[in-house]
C-alpha cells in the first residue's frame, strides 16, 4: 500500500516537474519571438509591399518620411507650390544624377538601395518612379542628357558589373531595358549626347583597354592600351579626357584623346593630387591640386588662355560648369580644409560644410552666392551646409544638383528665379 | 645622365655635323653649344651656352641665330622651346676684330615624357583615389613619351628604347625596345623610390627623360557600416567614437594599400576583440563583424588587427568605441525605426 502511494507521489512529481519545465519552455519560446519579430520590424519586415504599380514605392517612399525628419523637403509626389531655393529632393541615398532633355529641367536619379529610377521636376517639387527594374545596392549610376543610364553595382562574385539601359517610357513606371557591359570596367563616361560610351576595361594580358563602344555596348573600337586601371573618364568639349585618379601629395596627370585616332595630348600633368573638370566648351578647363592640407584651385578659360589660380580652396569635384553661362562656374568651397583632405574625404572620413561660390573663369574671380545663402540659411549660412559631391547644373543654368557626401541625399539649387 | 654625357662625347667625335634632337655638339667651327636642361620639353626654356677649346672668346663677341634670325648675343642666352616636333637650330658665332673666329649650332626637337604610375594595393570597388604602394604590393608605372615627327605623326613606342632606372640603379631586365611598361616591388617602408625613364628613338633623333617619385604608404584600416539595403557605406567612415541608431549592426573593414585583391582574400588575418573578448571571425567573411545589442548596453570597444599570411611587413590596428542604440540620433538613424 505504501509502496503504491510512494510510486503516486513520485509519478505525480514527475507530472509537476515535466509541466514546470514545460511552462518555462514556452515562456522563454515566446519572448524570443517577440525579441525576433521585434528585430525583424525593426529591419522592415512589417513594412508593407512597395506598390509597384504606383509612380511611387521602393525605398524612397517607404523611408523617405522617416529618413527625412525635420528636413524641409516636399513629400515625393507632391504637385503644390514651388519648393524652396534650397531643398532636399530624396533624402535616401542616390548612386547617381542628371538632367535630361534640355527644353524644361527635368532631373533623374538612381536610387542607390533598388536601382531604381526617378524624376523630379524642380519647378514644382514634384517626384515619381520611372523605372520598376530592381538592381539592389547600386553604387555609382550616371545618367545621360539623352535618358540613357549606367548603372554600376558588385555581382554576386564582388566583379564590378555595368548595366546600360533605356526607359522604355517616360510617362509611366516601366522596366529599364538595356544589356550589361563587360566586367570590371574601372571607369566609364557617356559621350555628350549618350550615344556611346568610353570605358577603361582589363584586357586580360595585365594591362587595360581604353574602349569607345555604342551605349548598348555594340560596336566596340579599342582607343588605347595603357599599363593602369585607375583612370577617371570624362567626355565633353575636349573630347575624351583621362585623368588619374588622385592623391594628396602625388602628382598626377590628365590626357586628352583623339576620338578617331585615340592618339592622346598632355592636358595637366604633374600636380600634386590632381583634379580636372573639363568646361562645356573645347580649352575650358577648371582643376584642384592637393597637398595635406593645401589645396588650390585653378581654370583656363581656353586652350592658349593662361592658367589663373582662383581665390577659393577646393577641389574640382565639388565644382560644376554652367552651360549657359560663358566661363561660370560655381563651386562649393570648404570652410576649413581638413588634415589630409583629399585622402580622407575620398575614404568617407571627413566631411565638410561647403558654401557656394560663382566662379568668373575669364577673370579668376569668386563671389559667394549670397543670395541663396541667406534666403536658405539665414544669418547662419552653414546651418544646412553640405559636403557637396558631383555638382551638376542643367542645360538653362537654372537648377543645380548635387549630393551630400554626408548621407547620399540629393539636394536641388535652384540658381535663378 | 651620365649615359646621356657619353652619346654627346661619342656622337661629336665620331659624326660631326649631324643635328641630334637636344644633344650639344661641335659643328665645325669650334664652338660647342650646350643646352640645360639637355632633353627640354616642348615651351620650356632652355639656357643655350657656347664654348670653346680653340677659340678665346673672353676677346671675343657672341652672336645667336635662330633660323638665320638673330635672338641675342653673349656667351649665354635664354630661349624658349616651341611646340612637340617643331625643329629648331640655334647657330653661334664668335667674332672679333679679325673675323669670325668659330661657329657652332644646335638643334632642339623638344619632346614630353612623364611616368604615371599607380600600385595594384587593395582599394575598394568605385574608389575614387589612387592605389597607393603599401607594403608587399607592387608598382605598375609606365612612360607615356610623345616624340613627334615634322609630319606630324608620333614615333610609336614599339619603335622607341626606354632604360628604366630605380634609385639610380639601373633595370636591364624591364629595358630596352618598346618596353614602355614595367612593374617594381613598392619601396620599402618609410622611403621614396625614384623611378626614372630615358627614352630614345631607334635612330636616336629623339630624346626625353622622366622621373617619379613613389613614397611608401601604410596599410590604413577603415571601417565603414554594410547596410542591408545600401551597402558598404563608403563615403561614411565609422569614427573612432561612433553611435549608430541600430541594435544591430554588421560593419566591413577595409584594409586600403593592403597587399590583397580583396578585403576578404585568405591571406589577410583579421583579428577581431570587442570589449577586450577575441571574436572568432568569419571564414567567408573575415572582414566583417556583426554587433547586436541585444542583451547588452550597446556600447562596444571593437579592436582590429590585421597582419598578411606571407608578409611581414603587413601589421595594422585600429580601435573604434561603438555605441548601438536605437533612442539616439546616431550617424546612421534607422530609416524603419524612425518611421515608425
Amino acid at each position: 500500500m505504501n509502496r503504491t502511494r510512494i510510486i503516486r507521489y513520485i509519478a505525480l512529481g514527475i507530472i509537476f516537474v515535466v509541466l514546470i519545465a514545460l511552462g518555462i519552455w514556452y515562456a522563454t519560446l515566446s519572448g524570443r519571438t517577440a525579441s525576433i519579430e521585434r528585430l525583424g520590424e525593426a529591419r522592415g519586415f512589417g513594412e508593407a509591399i512597395p506598390s509597384f504599380g504606383e509612380s511611387i514605392g521602393s525605398t524612397f517612399e517607404n523611408i523617405a518620411t522617416g529618413i527625412s525628419a525635420g528636413q524641409s523637403s516636399p513629400q515625393a509626389g507632391d504637385e503644390g507650390g514651388e519648393p524652396p531655393t534650397l531643398w532636399q529632393a530624396s533624402a535616401v541615398p542616390v548612386a547617381g544624377i542628371g538632367f535630361v532633355g534640355s527644353s524644361s529641367p527635368t532631373m533623374r536619379f538612381v536610387e542607390k538601395a533598388t536601382g531604381y529610377v526617378f524624376e523630379v521636376d524642380p519647378r514644382s517639387g514634384s517626384v515619381r518612379r520611372l523605372s520598376n527594374t530592381l538592381i539592389p545596392k547600386v553604387q555609382e549610376a550616371l545618367i545621360a542628357q539623352s535618358g540613357a543610364i549606367l548603372l554600376r553595382y558588385l555581382d554576386d562574385s564582388g566583379r564590378t558589373s555595368t548595366f546600360s539601359g533605356m526607359l522604355a517610357t517616360s510617362t509611366d513606371t516601366g522596366p529599364l531595358a538595356g544589356r550589361e557591359l563587360p566586367k570590371l570596367i574601372s571607369s566609364i563616361a557617356f559621350s555628350p549626347n549618350g550615344s556611346e560610351v568610353f570605358y577603361i576595361v582589363p584586357d586580360g594580358t595585365g594591362a587595360f583597354s581604353g574602349v569607345r563602344a555604342r551605349a548598348d555596348g555594340t560596336q566596340q573600337k579599342k582607343m588605347i592600351s595603357t599599363a593602369l586601371s585607375g583612370w577617371k573618364v570624362t567626355w565633353g568639349a575636349d573630347g575624351i579626357v583621362l585623368s588619374q585618379r588622385a592623391a594628396s601629395g602625388i602628382p598626377g596627370h590628365a590626357y586628352a584623346i583623339a576620338e578617331t585616332s585615340g592618339a592622346t595630348e598632355p592636358l595637366a600633368g604633374g600636380v600634386p593630387g590632381l583634379l580636372t573638370l573639363p568646361g562645356p566648351r573645347p580649352g575650358e578647363v577648371l582643376y584642384s591640386a592637393a597637398s595635406g592640407n593645401t589645396i588650390d584651385t585653378y581654370a583656363r578659360a581656353g586652350k592658349n588662355a593662361a592658367t589663373l589660380s582662383l581665390p577659393i580652396r577646393t577641389l574640382a569635384e565639388k565644382c560644376a560648369w554652367n552651360p549657359a553661362v560663358v566661363l561660370e562656374i560655381l563651386c562649393a568651397a570648404p570652410q576649413t580644409i581638413p588634415p589630409h583632405y583629399l585622402d580622407n574625404w575620398y575614404r568617407g572620413a571627413t566631411h565638410t560644410l561647403d558654401v557656394w561660390w560663382r566662379i568668373d573663369a575669364a577673370r579668376g574671380t569668386a563671389e559667394q552666392l549670397q543670395s541663396a545663402t541667406s534666403e536658405v540659411f539665414g544669418s547662419d549660412p552653414l546651418s544646412g551646409a553640405s559636403d557637396v559631391m558631383g555638382p551638376i547644373i542643367d542645360a538653362r543654368g537654372e537648377y543645380l544638383a548635387f549630393l551630400d557626401a554626408k548621407d547620399e541625399s540629393l539636394w536641388l539649387l535652384r540658381l535663378r528665379p | 645622365m651620365r649615359r646621356l654625357s657619353v652619346h654627346i662625347v661619342a656622337l661629336a667625335l665620331v659624326v660631326p655635323g649631324v643635328s641630334y634632337a637636344q644633344l650639344s655638339l661641335i659643328s665645325g667651327g669650334g664652338l660647342s653649344i650646350s643646352a640645360s636642361p639637355a632633353l627640354p620639353a616642348p615651351g620650356e626654356v632652355v639656357r643655350l651656352s657656347a664654348e670653346s677649346f680653340v677659340a678665346d672668346l673672353s676677346r671675343s663677341t657672341i652672336y645667336w641665330y635662330k633660323d638665320a634670325s638673330p635672338v641675342g648675343e653673349g656667351g649665354t642666352i635664354e630661349v624658349r622651346t616651341g611646340e612637340a616636333g617643331e625643329s629648331e637650330t640655334y647657330t653661334a658665332e664668335a667674332s672679333n676684330d679679325e673675323g669670325i673666329v668659330a661657329t657652332g649650332s644646335i638643334t632642339i626637337r623638344p619632346a614630353s615624357a612623364e611616368i604615371v604610375w599607380e600600385s595594384d594595393a587593395l582599394v575598394p570597388p568605385f574608389y575614387r583615389g589612387r592605389a597607393l604602394p603599401g607594403p608587399g604590393t607592387r608598382v605598375r608605372a609606365e612612360a607615356n613619351v610623345r616624340f613627334k615627327r615634322s609630319d606630324g605623326s608620333f614615333i610609336p613606342p614599339s619603335d622607341i628604347v626606354y632604360s628604366w632606372e630605380r634609385n639610380g640603379k639601373e633595370l636591364a631586365g624591364v629595358s630596352g625596345r618598346g618596353k614602355s611598361r614595367i612593374s617594381v616591388p613598392a619601396p620599402l617602408l618609410f622611403s621614396t623610390d625614384k623611378l626614372s625613364v630615358f627614352a630614345e628613338s631607334m635612330d636616336r633623333a629623339y630624346a626625353a627623360e622622366a622621373h617619379a617619385l613613389i613614397p611608401s604608404t601604410d596599410t590604413v584600416l577603415v571601417l565603414y557600416l554594410d547596410h542591408p539595403l545600401f551597402g558598404v557605406r563608403y563615403t561614411q567612415a565609422l569614427a573612432p567614437e561612433t553611435t549608430l541608431a541600430e541594435t544591430e549592426a554588421t560593419l566591413a573593414a577595409i584594409p586600403y594599400f593592403a597587399e590583397a585583391a580583396r578585403p576578404d582574400d585568405s591571406k589577410l588575418l583579421y583579428r577581431w576583440a570587442v570589449n577586450g573578448r577575441v571574436v572568432e571571425s568569419d571564414p567567408e567573411e573575415p572582414d566583417r563583424i556583426t554587433l547586436s545589442a541585444d542583451g547588452s548596453n550597446g556600447f562596444a570597444f571593437l579592436e582590429l588587427a590585421l597582419e598578411h599570411a606571407t608578409n611581414w611587413f603587413e601589421a595594422s590596428k585600429s580601435a573604434w568605441q561603438i555605441t548601438l542604440s536605437n533612442n539616439v540620433d546616431g550617424l546612421f538613424s534607422d530609416p524603419f525605426r524612425s518611421s515608425q
